[in-house]
Order: structure tokens, then C-alpha cells, then sequence
């Protein structure tokens, strides 16, 4: 299966949103980072894929089945990770786990209870007695733990400590080993997906602004520094997103090479998507 | 499945406690009422303390699945498991194992806390008061049945049986008192009593019971199937 997931020109309208002709594809065995500022669309396309929500229009196939209608037997394959805790927080760890193990047919318990090890969380302690960085562990345990063949992660690092996080992002690239599984992610913390990401989707205000391979994309945009003269030169067409300084300016570009003489800095993921939401043109 | 009625269960044990410590004191409010039946002041309200009494676990019980599935709604455990191995039919048939299963736990305490009180009082209850709060009890099951898809549209189980309970009391219960008193001589309320004789009318209750489930497990599907149920 080339990709294992697939949306195409999917629109859904609430009343003071829209999903407009989201269409992006992430290939099997890859890692697909899904960035946006909050509100942007990131969770709702999110859901239309796992078919908890219907789009008004479009199309998404997840592992090659209609996303609408996943089969049981495909649904065991997709690891889920919402923004926070969707477990009964009345439950605890032991108990969680005699409920996914009565929801999915390929619950491995060892396993699960091996990453709540791990991830140093208590068995016996309710749920809503956990810290939100607690909540993100005990959620990406239960995501691994029933032989999943694709994760699909909504902020899964949020509230973590970083020691925390890169043990996550490790665990994630162990789950990546195997080159049938793959990944899509949604986050805040940009960083992360430098480290992991093969692909970066961006989406702002319900569309997708660019989906491409992470390197050409880190490759493709520049910072350029310039004064209000060397502004000046700059095509309107060619200005992403713009930041006035006192001194300076700082312009996000995709045409760099059209303009060799001002200073260009490689800018993060961050900037990248920081310059993009903020268009001060 | 098993694993949504499971956490159902686990995190809905004090209603089932609170049926169960219902059930006892039914029972012995039952005792007491029939014994005391035979004196002036009980002898009016003796049966119709223990047709409550007897149906009242069932009540109790039956509360709880649609306040679980608003649980479920307000954590999005129902998003994690549509998400997860439970297809939307599945997670409907849940919910209808949930009503079913208090529905049939009412009736089963309804039919102890009954012999209980035909042990004590042989003649007082005949199998016919017996089928009749019976019957109530499938009938409490309908309406919380009916409360289900609305709780998924309200996020509220209290809302939506609120909105039930209008309904059904003004486009029911008050139409009815309404032809009664316009009536004027008894014929209306006679005519409803004379027909919990009738041995047809727990075929055609549950008939229509069954009809009803039917219509609002296919309407609740709908519902589930059209997405942004948390």
C-alpha cells in the first residue's frame, strides 16, 4: 500500500469553521508531522479520518478502506492518541487494561503493562489522579499495546518534560523499525518533528497550506534579514510571511536564490510556521 | 463490546447498590404493607405501595445507562472507542445490552420481592398484579431507551429525560386526563383499568416494546453513523 492514509479535497463546515479541500497523503512506513496553530484544523481532520466525524464532501481512505467505514479488523490496526485523557477517569491502570483488552482482539497486556513500567505509572491509582504528562503516557501505552500498524497522535508530547518526551519520540522511533508502520502527528512542539518527522503537512485556518518531504521543505524556505531598502527589492509574490523590525527586517522566503546579496538564515519548523500564520505583508 | 460494558459496570457499581439496597427495603416495605393490608388506612394504599416498590429497583437500575453514556460523551471515551475496535453498531448494541440488562435485573428483583410477598400473604398478589408491574418495568425500559439518542444530542441524560417526560406527559397523559374529564362519567379511567385484565395486553405491550426498541436502535444508528457524537 503506497499510502496509508489518503484525503482528498475533504470539506467539512461547522458553524464558525470549515475544513476547505484538505487533500494529503502519508506514505506507509513514514512519519507525517501535521503542524497549525491552535483552531486551525489539526484535530477535526484528525477525526474525519478515524470517521468519528462526517465530511460534507471529499474523500479519505485509512489503510485502504474508506474511512467511514473502517472494518473492525483495520480499526485494530490504527493506534489512537487524543489531546487528553479519554479514558474513565474512574479507572485505574489494571482495570483500563481489562477494558481495551475488551475492545481490542489483539490487546496485549504484557505489553502494556511492560510500557506503564516504563513510563514509571501506577497500577493502581485512578486515573484522575494523574498528571497531564501521566495522561499522555498511559494514552500512548494503550496506543501501542494492541499490535498497531498506524499511530495516529493528536499532541501526544504535550505536557511532557523533555527527558519524558524523547523517551516518547524514542518508543516512536522503535515503532518505526518495522517499515509497514507509520505515523501521523499532530503537535505543538515543533522540535519533535525535527527529530522524527519524514513529512510536514501544514494547515492554517481549516486549509492546507503545504505538505512536503521535511528536509526539501527546511531546504526550500530561508529568513532573509534585510533593511527597508533591501525590502523593497523583494517581489510581493515572494514574501510567505514578514516581521518588522526596528533595524531590521526579517522576511520567510521560498525564492531565496533570487536575491544572493541579503543575509539568509535556515529557519525551524517553528519559525517556518510562525511566518506563515503571521503575515504582517 | 465486552469492554464497554465492563467499564460500564465498574463505574456504575453504586447504582446497582443503590438497586439492590432498594430491592431489600422494597421487599420488606412490601412485607409490612401486606401484612398491615388488612387494617382500615393500609387496606387503600398497601397494594399500591408495593407495585412501587417492586418497581422502583427496576427505576433505579434503569437510570444509569443513559447517565453513563453521558459520561462517556463528556470524557470522549465514546470517541476513543469508535475510534478503536468497536464499530457504530457495535457501540449501539452496547447501549441496548446496558438497557436490556437493568430491564431484565428489575424484573428479576420485581419477581423475588413479588413471591416474597405471595409467601407471606398467599392470595393478596395473583400472577396478574405480577405480569402488570412487569409490564411497567418494560415500559420504564422503553422510555429510558427512548431518553438514549436524545442524551447523545443534549450531552445531558438529565436533559433528555426531561424532554422525554414533557412529551410524554403532555402528548400523552394529559390528552388522556383531558378526555376523561371531558367524559365526565368514569368511562375513560374504567376502560384503562379494564384492560389490565385482558390477556392479550402483555403481547400487545411488549409487541409494541419490541417496535419501539427497534425504531430507536435504528434512529440512534443514524445518529452514530452521522459523526461528532462527543
Amino acid at each position: 500500500m503506497e499510502n496509508c492514509i489518503e484525503l482528498k479535497n475533504v470539506t467539512r463546515s461547522y458553524n464558525k469553521f470549515a475544513l476547505k479541500d484538505v487533500s494529503f497523503a502519508v506514505p506507509t512506513g513514514s512519519v507525517m508531522g501535521f503542524i497549525g496553530e491552535n483552531g486551525a484544523g489539526k484535530s477535526t481532520t484528525i477525526k474525519a479520518l478515524l470517521g468519528l466525524i462526517r465530511p460534507d464532501s471529499g474523500s479519505i481512505t485509512v489503510l485502504g478502506e474508506d474511512a467511514g467505514k473502517l472494518s473492525p479488523e483495520t480499526k485494530e490496526k490504527i493506534g489512537v492518541v487524543f489531546d487528553s485523557l479519554t479514558f474513565p477517569r474512574e479507572l485505574n491502570a489494571k482495570q483500563l487494561d481489562k477494558v481495551l483488552s475488551g475492545i481490542y482482539k489483539q490487546w496485549d497486556s504484557e505489553k502494556f503493562f511492560g510500557y506503564l513500567t516504563r513510563f514509571e505509572l501506577p497500577l493502581n491509582k485512578k486515573l484522575k489522579s494523574f498528571s497531564r504528562g501521566m495522561e499522555m503516557r498511559v494514552s500512548i501505552a494503550a496506543a501501542l499495546s494492541h499490535d498497531p500498524q498506524l499511530l495516529v497522535l493528536d499532541e501526544p508530547t504535550g505536557g511532557l518534560d523533555p527527558v519524558m518526551r524523547s523517551e516518547i519520540l524514542d518508543i516512536f522511533l522503535e515503532f518505526m523499525q518495522d517499515e509497514s508502520h507509520s505515523i501521523l502527528m499532530s503537535t505543538h512542539i515543533t522540535s519533535d518533528l525535527e527529530h522524527i518527522a519524514d513529512y510536514i503537512t501544514f494547515i492554517h485556518k481549516g486549509e492546507i497550506v503545504f505538505t512536503e518531504e521535511r528536509g526539501e521543505m527546511l531546504e526550500k524556505h530561508r529568513i532573509l534579514k534585510c533593511t527597508d531598502e533591501e525590502l523593497a527589492e523583494i517581489a510581493k509574490e515572494d514574501i510567505i510571511g514578514m516581521r518588522k523590525g526596528r533595524y531590521s527586517n526579517e522576511v520567510l522566503t521560498a525564492s531565496a536564490e533570487k536575491y544572493p546579496h541579503i543575509t539568509a538564515d535556515a529557519p525551524s519548523i517553528e519559525e517556518i510556521m510562525v511566518y506563515y500564520v503571521k503575515d504582517e505583508k | 463490546m465486552k469492554g464497554l460494558l465492563y467499564a460500564s459496570c465498574v463505574l456504575n457499581k453504586k447504582f446497582f447498590i443503590g438497586a439492590g439496597i432498594t430491592a431489600a427495603a422494597a421487599t420488606i416495605f412490601s412485607v409490612v404493607c401486606e401484612l398491615l393490608s388488612g387494617q382500615r388506612f393500609f387496606n387503600e394504599i398497601a397494594y399500591f405501595v408495593i407495585l412501587i416498590a417492586s418497581v422502583l429497583p427496576a427505576g433505579i437500575a434503569l437510570e444509569f445507562p443513559a447517565r453513563d453514556l453521558e459520561k462517556n460523551l463528556k470524557t470522549r471515551f465514546a470517541n476513543y472507542a469508535l475510534a478503536g475496535g468497536i464499530t457504530k453498531n457495535r457501540f449501539v448494541l452496547a447501549e441496548l445490552l446496558k438497557n436490556l440488562m437493568c430491564v431484565a435485573g428489575g424484573a428479576a428483583v420485581c419477581c423475588i420481592v413479588s413471591l416474597i410477598c405471595i409467601a407471606v400473604k398467599p392470595g393478596y398478589l395473583v400472577t396478574g398484579n405480577i405480569v402488570f408491574h412487569l409490564l411497567i418495568i418494560v415500559a420504564i425500559g422503553v422510555i429510558e431507551w427512548c431518553v438514549t439518542p436524545l442524551t447523545i444530542t443534549t450531552k445531558s441524560a438529565e436533559k433528555a429525560g426531561l424532554i422525554i417526560g414533557v412529551c410524554l406527559g403532555f402528548g400523552l397523559i394529559l390528552p388522556f386526563n383531558l378526555l376523561a374529564a371531558a367524559i365526565n362519567d368514569g368511562s375513560a379511567w374504567s376502560g384503562f383499568f379494564s384492560l389490565i385484565g385482558k390477556p392479550w395486553l402483555p403481547w400487545a405491550v411488549l409487541g409494541a416494546a419490541a417496535v419501539i426498541y427497534a425504531v430507536v436502535y435504528l434512529i440512534m444508528l443514524a445518529r452514530v453513523k452521522r459523526g461528532d457524537v462527543c
